[in-house]
């Protein structure tokens, strides 16, 4: 396994496609089969119309960036990311509909702005467990 | 049905336990006494009486580990008999939330009395458990959050603050007024952690621990206590001739969750419903508390609730936000230079309300104050801002 250094998520039956979806390089996320809406985080029903018939779609691997911030020191979170630090996360919105949190990438940190494009390119820490981490698009 | 008055209040001076400098070192059950003690000797009544009375008790959860059954375990350390208790696991909306069930209970005729206690002390915590974290946090944060690196509401708020700048054009400086302004109002207050002045270029050198949120954006973590004595209108005059009425409260968890891609600089305070059912207008209320876990939070609000269409940041800059300002808002110096006493920190808040509307708030007192509003926030969600939100109206009767 290698070290995310850091700190695991608690794989569950509600997310494990999710994690497991980004271990194999796709993004997976939640569809309801009765009312076309795509939901994140993962949910045990439908949080629109409360359907507990939910299927699991692959989203697009581009988005454009919502919001973001640079994270300067670490505080409440495992020490193992002071070696990465600064180190900015976002929030990535994808055009169905949803909005994910995610690592970003870039080379040029300046780069980095609020509706800039930004592609998929997750991080394996474990064959059942991957991140979202997005590359933004210079 | 009677009406519901704040008939006696103690506050329990912040402290960061730090013992090299002379500050109290204390656990939250020793809050818990020290509160209810000073509440007691604002009412005039022993222990003795308390226990005559028909009361409910309300506490925090506190952010540290502490018992499944607590609130029994409270009573039992305090040696009390409340009639029954409510448990408050709002986070940063605990004080409005208690507020509002202990409102509930005496308006229902349930109760005579409810006595609140906020406490927390997470510079002494009972047992940290885990290796960086006083708490369990919510799954979402565990799952989708901490992997990534962040780090808990700081990083939650910053997300909130950088899309705030893109909205509305948000600058360093807007938000470092509102530092700049409460820590004046903090000045002239006795019990606040953080007295000494602060000016814009100290804010604006400030490190960054998330950007954009710097160091003075967020609140100082300390341990503390309040308490807070609710009554009958018939019985709050036997103990004071200073009540202050509860006219109302409102609260709300979560809004929008069918929408996902919802404005996450936006707050749905429910003020509008409880100011027209109280038949009061934005031009009825003296001053504002507003909770302030971060300074963004507080342009958001004045927003919310109405007071600047053209933006908080720009409102604040035309405006001045002081105890002395044509817009008083966190009087006492909020929790950003008061302290957050963990998840007892939106009590500060309702007890500097309080100190106001009974004319005990000294050099910092808004003149001719009549009518506050209180608010309290909590629980910043995924990609969603505070999602518990409550609103009080209080008022001299």
């Amino acid at each position: 396994m290698e070290s995310a250094g850091a700190t695991l998520p608690e794989v569950d039956g509600v997310n494990k496609n999710f994690f497991e979806g980004l271990a194999a390089g796709r993004l997976l996320i939640q569809r309801c089969s009765t009312c076309g809406s795509h939901l994140f985080y993962p949910k045990p029903w439908c949080v629109v119309c409360g359907s507990l018939e939910l299927e699991w779609v692959e989203a697009p691997k581009e988005g454009k960036l919502y919001t973001y911030t640079i994270i300067n020191r670490v505080i409440g979170n495992s020490k193992e990311f002071e070696k990465e630090l600064p180190y900015a996360v976002g929030s990535v919105e994808l055009d169905v509909g949803v909005r994910v949190y995610a690592r970003l990438l870039a080379s040029n940190p300046s780069s980095i702005k609020i509706g800039c494009r930004v592609v998929l390119e997750p991080r394996r820490l474990t064959d059942k467990v991957g991140l979202p981490y997005f590359r933004v698009v210079e | 049905m009677t009406d519901v008055y704040v008939s006696g209040y103690a506050v329990i001076p912040p402290s960061r336990a730090r013992a090299d400098r002379g500050e109290a070192v204390l656990t939250a059950e020793e809050y818990h006494a020290r509160a209810l003690s000073e509440l007691l000797r604002s009412l005039g009544i022993s222990k003795r009486e308390l226990d005559g009375l028909s009361y409910a008790l309300g506490i925090n959860r506190t952010l540290w580990p502490h018992s499944l059954i607590w609130s029994a375990e409270v009573a039992q350390n305090l040696g009390i008999t409340p009639k029954l208790t409510v448990v408050s696991d709002h986070g940063g909306m605990s004080a409005l939330s208690l507020l509002f069930q202990g409102y509930a209970l005496i308006k229902s005729g349930v109760v005579d009395h409810v006595v609140l206690l906020g406490v927390d002390s997470p510079l002494t915590p009972s047992k940290p458990q885990g290796g960086y974290r006083l708490e369990r946090t919510w799954r979402y944060e565990l799952n989708y959050e901490l992997p990534l690196g962040m780090i808990g509401p700081l990083s939650e708020a910053a997300l909130i603050a950088r899309r705030h700048m893109y909205e509305h054009g948000t600058t360093p400086e807007q938000l470092g007024l509102v530092a700049v302004s409460q820590r004046k109002n903090a000045s002239k207050n006795s019990w606040a952690y953080l007295k000494q002045p602060l000016t814009m270029d100290e804010y604006l050198k400030s490190p960054y621990l998330a950007y954009p949120v710097r160091m003075l954006d967020a609140v100082i973590p300390v341990n503390g206590g309040f308490a807070l004595m609710l009554s009958r209108s018939d019985d709050a005059k036997r103990f004071t001739d200073k009540p202050v009425r509860i006219e109302g409260v409102e609260t709300q968890v979560n809004s929008e969750p069918q929408n996902e891609l919802r404005d996450i600089t936006k707050l749905n305070i429910p003020s509008a419903r409880l100011l027209e059912r109280a038949g009061v207008g934005l031009n009825g209320i003296d001053f504002l508390e507003l909770y302030d876990d971060f300074t963004v939070v507080v342009l958001m609000q004045l927003e919310a609730l109405g007071f600047a269409s053209e933006g908080g940041g720009r409102f604040v800059e035309k405006n001045s936000i002081t105890y002395d300002g044509n817009l008083p808002v966190n009087t006492g110096g909020g929790q950003l230079s008061g302290g957050q006493a963990g998840t007892a920190g939106g009590f500060s808040l309702v007890v500097e309300a309080i100190q106001q509307l009974r004319e005990e708030a000294g050099g910092r007192q808004v003149k001719g104050a009549t009518r506050g509003l209180v608010t309290g926030l909590g629980c910043l969600g995924y990609n969603h801002n505070l999602i518990n939100r409550g609103v009080a109206l209080l008022s001299k009767p």
